[in-house]
């Protein structure tokens, strides 16, 4: 479009078309936003950093937990073994002291009440280790609870930094728009300058 | 003094090297007008190239990243299905398992004895027939007890009519005679097949064999059910051993007689007075009473040491039966315990590697789509550019 040499209404000054254009380039929203776009930029690779930290760590402790859960296994059939193999030697010995009846002919005999005492001894020592082995499992138990926790912990942390990468892209968006627009102004005024002043 | 920088031709018009747009006294604030979208010195143009330089990966890469990961969660969900089977195969099986680690062992036992036997044919006959004889005999032995016995089982009719006993004692009874039926019947099998060994040879018949291993595996179904986990057999048992310990404790002493006799008075005075309801309680008394009938049938008449020297060996012998059957019982519940928990640990590590993994191809995805988008707004930027370039050179044409 072309701005005729004579025209009827006064046309603005060349100052009022800098000042319109100023108010665009060089601008402080222009600044800003290339700032935001360098901001973005940074940002983005330290929340890369983050999250490559924050997955390492969740790998880490769901690693821990499922490890824990397997001792507590182990703990827990321990327990078992140690307490079922005390019932039965307890049991072979309640036996024996039936045959030691049996062959001796009295129940006053000392076999009899070795094997009674050996059978509650038995049984007393698989529960002993049982309880250990108990106590080792609920340790291990309370060990896997906790990782659970920090593994919760670090997904939230996760999410929060995706929520935060999501804000960049947002934000980078709007500074790329703001600019082309700013480009696009720029364009126009340029082109109406050369009309004007041609 | 300002000039337009070279342009690129457009169509047919050529657009001069140089071009005076300004005046010289305008100089200041404007710049240069940038008309090449391409050039660096477009603010624009350079962060998007910039911005662009920062996706390291080609889409193609992204998408075989994303293909890999999809590939591994399919593997991963296949694992986790047969863990989830294997888990669910588990707990039907402890659901529906009825036979133990001994009757799994039993019935592979009894073939290897059912070859023993078909070797030693006539002597096990003779020692099965004999335990058979010897059965019966002990049966008979304590039908034909005096009247002790008899007052016994009125003692034990009393406790059956007990409200608070009433249970312990139908259960005691119900599941030793569901236990004597099956001795019996396995013993049928047992003579039957042994019957047909000593007729055939020195094989032992394969359908009296499998009926040998049948009646086996049930007699030991019927030994747990109605025996090893019937509460109230052990409550019971456990009570008339009590009885029991307490004559031997009496009788120790070596005069059985007295012992007896007295024991016989403090029932008598019991019926008349009913001390030991008023001693012990009204629950305790019935147990007592058994016991001390216990003690009595053992401490009467000549053979009652023998009597009371069996009883505890056969008590020994049951309570010990019975502390095996649980250890070996606890011993399993603590190993099945332990591959439950390890099975969940194998699903939870599955699951978190699927978590795992559904988050990479989430982000590769995302990376994917913000290409791609980046892609698309670079083109539309450069569009963009190259059509207010094509405006302002078209402008300048005009002017020119």
């Amino acid at each position: 479009m072309r701005i005729p040499a004579e025209h009827n209404v006064t046309p603005p000054t060349l100052d009022c078309y800098a000042k319109a254009r100023d108010a665009f380039l060089g601008d402080t929203a222009s600044e800003l936003a290339a700032l935001l776009i360098d901001h973005v930029r940074e940002s983005r690779q330290s929340y890369l950093e983050q999250t490559r930290a924050e997955e390492h760590q969740l790998r880490l402790v769901q690693a821990a937990q499922v490890e824990d859960m397997r001792t507590q296994a182990d703990k827990l059939r321990d327990a078992g073994i140690s307490k079922g193999a005390g019932m039965i030697a307890s049991g072979l010995l309640t036996v024996g002291s039936g045959v030691s009846i049996a062959s001796t002919g009295t129940a006053d005999n000392p076999y009899s009440k070795y094997f009674d005492g050996s059978a509650k001894g038995a049984e007393g020592g698989g529960q002993l280790m049982a309880a250990h082995f108990d106590h080792d499992a609920g340790i291990a138990g309370a060990d896997a609870t906790e990782h659970e926790h920090l593994g919760s912990e670090a997904e939230r942390r996760l999410e929060t930094l995706d929520e935060a990468r999501s804000y960049l892209k947002e934000l980078q968006r709007t500074a790329f728009e703001h600019l082309q627009n700013i480009q696009e102004t720029q364009a126009g005024t340029d082109r109406t300058l050369t009309s004007w002043r041609g | 003094m300002s000039t337009i920088a070279p342009a690129q031709p457009l169509g047919s018009t050529s657009i001069p090297q140089t071009h005076e747009v300004l005046s010289p006294e305008t100089t200041g604030p404007l710049t240069a007008p940038e008309f090449s979208g391409s050039t660096p010195t477009d603010a624009l143009s350079e962060l998007l190239l910039l911005v662009e330089r920062q996706n390291q990966s080609s889409l193609e890469l992204n998408l075989s990243e994303i293909k890999a990961a999809h590939e591994r969660m399919g593997d991963l969900q296949r694992q986790l299905k047969g863990e989830l089977e294997r888990a669910l195969a588990a707990a039907r099986h402890a659901q529906h398992k009825k036979r133990g680690w001994f009757s799994r062992t039993f019935g592979k036992v009894i073939d290897a004895v059912a070859k023993v036997v078909a070797k030693q044919a006539e002597l096990t006959k003779d020692v099965a027939m004999l335990q058979v004889d010897l059965a019966v005999s002990l049966v008979k032995h304590f039908r034909d007890r005096d009247a002790l016995v008899q007052s016994l089982k009125h003692d034990l009719l009393e406790l059956g009519e007990s409200s608070e006993t009433e249970r312990a004692v139908e259960g005691f009874t119900a599941g030793t005679a569901k236990f004597l039926g099956d001795v019996a019947a396995f013993q049928f099998v047992l003579v039957a097949a042994l019957a047909e060994n000593a007729a055939e040879g020195d094989a032992l018949h394969d359908a009296f064999r499998e009926a040998l291993k049948d009646q086996a595996q049930k007699l030991w179904h019927s030994a747990e059910t109605n025996i090893l986990e019937n509460p109230d057999f052990w409550t019971v048992t456990g009570r008339v051993a009590q009885g029991v310990a307490v004559a031997s404790a009496i009788a120790s002493g070596g005069t059985l007689a007295p012992v007896a006799v007295g024991i016989l008075l403090a029932l008598e005075a019991d019926k008349r007075y009913g001390y030991i309801e008023d001693a012990c309680g009204k629950k305790a008394a019935p147990w007592v009473r058994v016991g001390l009938h216990v003690a009595a049938t053992a401490c009467s008449g000549s053979g009652s040491n023998e009597a009371l020297k069996w009883t505890q060996v056969a008590l020994s012998t049951i309570q010990g039966t019975g502390a095996v059957h649980q250890g070996v019982k606890t011993w399993q519940e603590g190993k099945r315990q332990g591959e439950e928990l390890d099975r969940r640990a194998d699903v939870q590590e599955t699951l978190y590697q699927i978590q795992e993994t559904q988050r990479l191809m989430d982000a590769l995805i995302e990376l994917y789509e913000s290409k791609s988008e980046h892609r698309t707004r670079t083109t539309e930027a450069a569009a963009a550019l190259v059509e207010t370039q094509g405006q302002t050179q078209a402008a300048l044409v005009l002017q020119g």
